[in-house]
């Protein structure tokens, strides 16, 4: 079934728990069509409705203030904006997102204030990342039987804001035992920001960050190189046999090419999260449309997605 | 006393005179849980074909000022499956539907219309002719008013259902296009469809939107839509269904006063996805505080020139009864 409803979906109003820029240097938090520094922003909300079930990678739809759907000037953010959930509090009932500052729709989000009220819409997203059997879209796996959790090195490769989804995943494959190693890609140092909260994370088997602009701690190049690495020294890890793998991942769209070219060259199954511009988020409008090697070729980032099977993206059409 | 939100036309019954506009609110499912259906006056789903489109590429979609453009390419699973698995589960909801019809000939649409005559739960159609992002079919119909006339004629004869044409807002003279489908025996018209528009990336040097244009919607079209269904409802006789970018009962309120029988709303669902039913309460709480008992009694009157159709009430009507035999008792 191609359709499904959204019964399970939630609407309500979050209050912002915290609401602060995280790039420590550059102009002041807003959004200029010259800037070109990247700010980036986390906002906390309560939304227990939210908080007990969100899964990684699905993500919340959120009204830009001022908040009343019937406000709208020229100008002014129209549409909602899909966040990805960064991590989830099920005791506290918060969640929180982090996201880039890209445009005036952001911009207003990254300006609220801790007790401030947003209209918020999730979660939404029937593709999620997979953490157990029951995650898997049926015939994902193509007769391969999901691994269990707790036998699983889980690769997590992040690029830049697309590192954001991935901490939720890391707590959540941390808590069923699996395996967790985390490859992190940035542009440069002001965005090591985006790293930082992977520090905090308990019991991560590893976790390495790739610079393009070189910068101390951080190794070289692409993040898709250090999952070159990973990927080749995986059969003879030290004599100890790795067990499955899985690459999980999320960034830039030429990045998660690459990701499903080094997968697929290593026999490894991986889930990409993509990303296109949204409307409904709940799969009326089908505007968000992404390519697919199915038939019918078109399938939803809100609906189906935004987390798919590697192989199931039809990559082609993705250079500049 | 609470005022008459409830309108009969062209052989429609609506409990409120607020519907979905075709494209925004997918087959309604889409939507179950976040509002109510069955307290929306007409659910009108997304286009049906006689055989699945599988739309436009990526991107298809981009926010502008007050509005946003779409290329989605009428993307939708064809008829067979509508019928099957789509109808069933919406005609279930309780809200009146009314299906948008595409084809790319003559002949796809009609078959189309036939085949939806005897569906049950159907209670009206509506001729897309007014698409702007496909090639073959939409638009093609719709900016010519004879290539309109002779597709109408051909469902008409298709289909004892309420026939609704939507009309474009792409031409020069749409109350010259509204009255040749009307010739063709449509049972009302709605308007208005989107208006070509376009955004470009400056980064890239290329059009946003990978089919380069798409159609605008949004509170940005809503005065141009509303000078046209005022224009349309003083040059046909049969009722008109209004939109474009209503956001609010206000925003209702006046194209019910420009001649309009009933509203539509699409990309205000969007971003209240309780839209359809939040403005049917707005709408009555304007009646109330100016006195009217009545929503019909807003129709056309600041249009001077206003001859189109009118809404009955549905008290007026017995028994009270829509076409998928349902009872409308609220």
């Amino acid at each position: 079934m191609g359709v499904s409803d959204n019964k399970g979906t939630w609407r309500g109003r979050a209050e912002v728990t915290d609401s602060r820029r995280l790039a420590p240097s550059g102009p002041a938090a807003g959004y200029s069509e010259s800037n070109q520094a990247r700010s980036y922003h986390r906002l906390g909300l309560k939304a227990p409705e939210v908080a007990g079930r969100v899964r990684p990678g699905q993500f919340l739809h959120v009204l830009c203030p001022p908040g009343d759907p019937r406000g709208h000037s020229p100008g002014r953010p129209l549409l909602r904006r899909p966040l990805s959930v960064h991590d989830a509090d099920p005791q506290a009932g918060t969640v929180e997102m982090l996201f880039e500052v890209r445009g005036p729709g952001t911009a207003a989000l990254a300006a609220t204030l801790p007790g401030d009220v947003l209209d918020v819409v999730g979660p939404l997203g029937g593709g999620c990342f997979p953490v157990s059997g029951d995650d898997r879209p049926s015939g994902a796996t193509a007769g391969r039987t999901p691994p269990e959790p707790r036998s699983l090195t889980a690769i997590l490769v992040g690029g830049g804001v697309g590192l954001a989804p991935l901490l939720l995943l890391a707590r959540v494959l941390g808590t069923a035992r699996a395996r967790v190693r985390v490859l992190a890609g940035v542009a440069s140092r002001a965005d090591l920001v985006l790293v930082e909260p992977f520090y905090a994370l308990p019991g991560l088997s590893g976790l390495v960050v790739a610079t393009e602009e070189r910068t101390a701690g951080a190794e070289p190049g692409l993040v898709a190189d250090l999952l070159a690495r990973e990927l080749s020294e995986l059969p003879g890890l030290r004599g100890v046999d790795p067990g499955p793998v899985v690459v999980y991942a999320c960034g830039p769209r030429p990045m998660l090419r690459e990701v499903s070219r080094l997968a697929r060259g290593a026999g490894v199954e991986a889930w990409v999260s993509v990303e296109e511009r949204m409307a409904c988020g709940v799969g009326a409008c089908r505007g968000c449309a992404v390519r697919t090697t199915g038939r019918p070729p078109y399938r939803l980032v809100c609906r189906d997605g935004p987390v798919f099977a590697a192989g199931e993206i039809d990559w082609g059409g993705a250079e500049p | 006393m609470r005022p008459d939100l409830g309108v009969a036309f062209a052989g429609l019954r609506m409990k409120t005179p607020v519907m979905t506009a075709s494209g925004t609110f997918g087959y309604g499912r889409e939507y179950a849980g976040l509002v109510n259906l069955s307290a929306i006056g007409a659910i009108v789903v997304k286009g049906v074909s006689l055989e699945p489109w599988e739309g436009n590429r990526p991107p298809r979609i981009i926010e502008t000022a007050s509005g946003m453009l779409n290329s989605i390419g009428l993307e939708n699973p064809g008829l067979e499956r509508f019928l099957e698995a789509d109808l069933p589960w919406l005609v279930s909801s309780g809200a009146p539907v009314i299906v948008n019809v595409v084809g790319r000939t003559p002949t796809e649409y009609r078959e189309v219309a036939r085949a939806l005559d005897g569906a049950p739960g159907v209670a009206a159609l509506e001729a897309n002719i007014s698409c702007p992002n496909v090639e073959e079919g939409g638009l093609a119909f719709g900016a010519d008013p004879e290539a309109a006339y002779g597709l109408v004629a051909a469902m008409r004869e298709a289909t004892s259902l309420p026939l609704i044409v939507k009309l474009t807002p792409n031409v020069t003279d749409v109350a010259g296009l509204a009255k040749r489908v009307v010739d063709a025996g449509a049972d009302a018209v709605s308007l208005i469809n989107t208006l070509v528009g376009m955004a470009i990336d400056v980064e890239s040097g290329r059009a946003v939107l990978a089919r380069g244009t798409g159609g605008l919607s949004g509170p940005a079209v809503k005065p141009v839509a509303l000078a046209m269904v005022y224009r349309v409802a003083a040059a046909v006789s049969v009722p008109v269904i209004g939109m474009g970018g209503i956001w609010t009962g206000r925003d209702a309120v006046e194209f019910l006063m420009a001649g309009a029988s009933a509203v539509a709303v699409g990309t205000a669902t969007f971003v209240d996805p309780s839209a359809p039913v939040r403005i049917a309460g707005e709408i009555a709480e304007f009646l109330a505080r100016r006195g009217y008992g009545w929503v019909g009694d807003l129709v056309g009157v600041a249009n001077p020139g206003f001859r189109a159709g009118r809404p009955s009430r549905l008290a007026d009507e017995d028994p009270v009864r829509n076409n998928q035999g349902g009872t409308l008792d609220d």
